[in-house]
């Protein structure tokens, strides 16, 4: 039973910081090529802005590897 | 009352059209002030990729660019959008097809199929309009192409037969906003419901100022009351108007401050700029009034071109 709890925890922690991810960056993804489609210049800015969401999934990896390997 | 064609494509998300919108925003004039200032208002509009080259612009010039625009926003809608702004879009269209109906009245064909070709109007609407011999069978094309039963062809036949296409203008025009108030989302619901109250309001001034004998018309669907315009109307006089647009616009108002006209596109102008910092639709809301404006002003500095400065100031919406 603690192994299963233990198991959906690390499940959860990745898998709702995976789904926040996914939402935030298709949302900064439009945004992001609408601005390019305007303002060239501002591609590398664009594609720092889309990475930035990744920190989340990664955080809930780290964290659902924490709860799994402790 | 849908005045408008279908779209082909699904549009993109809203995300992508505010970047984009938010990137056009920068080549609006900003600074009208400083255009009013320059020698040669015209010439010193800073350039812009989205605007046609204003030397020797027209009205009609102005006009097509502004169709445009709105064309180019309409595409990149998504479904739900496109629902949501059908009214912000036919307010334009019915101003391209009262411009068409003068311009088969005055015989002009070439003109009424130049003021057509960048319309949003239907197709078979757009069709039988190229290809009416004359102004009734223009009108009689409005009333069978527009939606509505029996009753609403016959209205609009009558107000042809009584006052020709001021009477087509004004019956659609209060059929479009009076249905417009009445839209579900309350940004563009509270937009007409201002248009609305403008045009209550203006159509009341008229009243006073030319002593019209005959009941005030009233466009129903405004926020303010109606026995506001009535206690008004029986004042008599054409200032009893300015309690009432210091009510719509929030701002002080008074025969000194300017037109009642500028006085209520200033007041809309203002409300929507700060409204569009506070929702999505009210930013493209926001937009297309501003791309409105800016056509209403560059037909300004067009015919106002040997106008006393000054006066050009006081229309000016900024």
């Amino acid at each position: 039973m603690e192994k299963a709890l233990i198991a959906l925890a690390a499940a959860l922690a990745i898998g709702l910081s995976a789904l926040a991810t996914a939402w935030a960056q298709s949302r900064i993804g439009s945004a992001g090529a609408g601005t390019i489609a305007e303002k060239p210049e501002l591609t590398a800015t664009v594609i720092i802005m889309v990475a930035i969401p990744e920190t989340m999934v990664i955080l809930g990896f780290v964290v659902a590897t924490m709860i799994l390997y402790r | 009352m849908e005045l408008l064609q279908p779209m082909e494509g699904r549009g993109y998300p809203a995300d992508y059209l505010l970047a984009r919108l938010k990137g056009r925003r920068g080549y609006l004039v900003a600074d009208w002030e400083g255009v009013l200032a320059a020698a040669e208002p015209l010439a010193a509009i800073p350039p812009s990729p989205y605007r046609p080259p204003l030397v020797d612009a027209t009205d009609e010039g102005v006009w097509a660019g502004l169709l445009r625009e709105y064309g180019w926003v309409r595409r990149q809608m998504d479904e739900g959008l496109r629902r949501l702004f059908a009214p912000v879009f036919g307010c334009a269209e019915l101003r391209t097809l009262v411009l068409a109906l003068r311009a088969v009245e005055g015989g002009e064909k070439e003109r009424a199929e130049r003021l057509l070709a960048h319309s949003l109007l239907p197709r078979r609407l757009l069709h039988r309009l190229r290809g009416s011999a004359d102004l009734a069978a223009a009108v009689a094309a409005v009333a069978e192409e527009t939606p509505g039963a029996a009753a609403w062809r016959r209205r609009l036949g009558e107000a042809f037969r009584r006052r020709g296409v001021a009477g087509v203008e004004e019956t659609l025009t209060d059929r479009h906003l009076a249905e417009g108030a009445t839209a579900r989302h309350p940004e563009i619901g509270v937009f007409f419901a201002y248009l609305v109250d403008g045009r209550n309001i203006v159509a009341l001034h008229k009243h006073l100022r030319w002593r019209i004998a005959f009941p005030l018309p009233l466009v129903a669907g405004g926020r303010l009351r109606p026995d506001l315009f009535r206690n008004a109307a029986a004042a008599g006089d054409p200032a009893a108007v300015f309690p009432l647009v210091a009510r719509l616009t929030g701002r002080e108002a008074g025969p000194e401050a300017g037109s009642v006209e500028h006085l209520l596109l200033t007041g809309l102008t203002r409300k929507l700029r700060r409204r569009g910092r506070e929702s999505e639709v009210a930013q493209v809301l926001d937009y297309l009034w501003r791309c409105a404006v800016e056509a209403r002003n560059l037909s300004l500095l067009i015919h106002g071109g040997a106008q006393e400065r000054a006066a050009l100031r006081t229309e000016v919406v900024r």
